[in-house]
């Protein structure tokens, strides 16, 4: 039997993969539009205070 | 001795310096989150006037919150007001965890410099002054780091957004 020759096969998947990669870009850039506009609802402390938080939950000796 | 390791402490720090009567902008990722950007640091960046008199009080708040200078090696050096005076870099540990103490940043953006750029924000009954989201995009689009481009297209989206909600 015939091997199938790459340069000629259908781009389909490569496609697929190229599509799926695109949402998933699209996909984070909402998530990120979404962090922002919650970001900006906060005062300035408050966005000080989820720093902290997130310092608090995630600091390693690794980060000091 | 290797110094303890501390997570940092922003409203400490901010206190120890206003307290102080540093003259100092907030830059980097501290700056960029009080401007509305939704990123994360482990340490407090300022970029200070190098006018001898506010290096000797920074100098004194540097001794109160026991800086040391991060050493590979793990060695306790201080931050000499001698030191401090001729700018440049000091990135540093201190009892309210990592804090980096610039002279200027950028291209040879100092602390005069930056007062235009920057919003005087309070910050629990404390006046700060915060280098503005449009100069950080400049200044991290100048200096072109890995990281920096990272963190670039979050920093233009919340401009664009604040502009659409402002």
């Amino acid at each position: 039997m015939q091997k199938p020759d790459p340069e000629t096969e259908s781009d389909e998947p490569q496609e697929k993969t190229r599509g799926h990669l695109l949402s998933v870009e699209s996909q984070e850039a909402a998530h990120d539009r979404d962090l922002i506009r919650s970001s900006l609802t906060l005062d300035p402390e408050e966005r000080l205070a989820v720093l902290q938080d997130f310092v608090d939950t995630f600091w390693t000796p690794q980060h000091g | 001795m290797d110094e303890p390791r501390r997570p940092v402490r922003f409203r400490a720090l901010l206190d120890a310096l206003v307290d102080g009567g540093v003259d100092f902008v907030v830059v980097g990722g501290v700056a960029a989150v009080l401007e509305g950007a939704p990123i994360s640091t482990f340490d407090l960046d300022i970029v200070y006037s190098l006018d001898p008199d506010n290096v000797d009080r920074l100098g004194r708040v540097l001794r109160d919150l026991e800086a040391v200078y991060v050493d590979p090696a793990g060695r306790s050096i201080h931050p000499g007001v001698e030191h401090l005076g001729r700018g440049g870099h000091h990135l540093l540990r201190t009892r309210s965890g990592r804090l980096d103490v610039l002279g200027s940043i950028g291209a040879d953006q100092t602390f005069e410099v930056l007062l235009n750029r920057s919003h005087v924000r309070s910050i629990h009954g404390k006046t700060v002054r915060v280098l503005e989201l449009e100069a950080l995009i400049e200044i991290k689009e100048d200096v072109g780091r890995a990281k920096d481009k990272a963190v670039l297209a979050l920093l233009r989206e919340t401009l664009e957004q604040r502009e659409v909600t402002e």
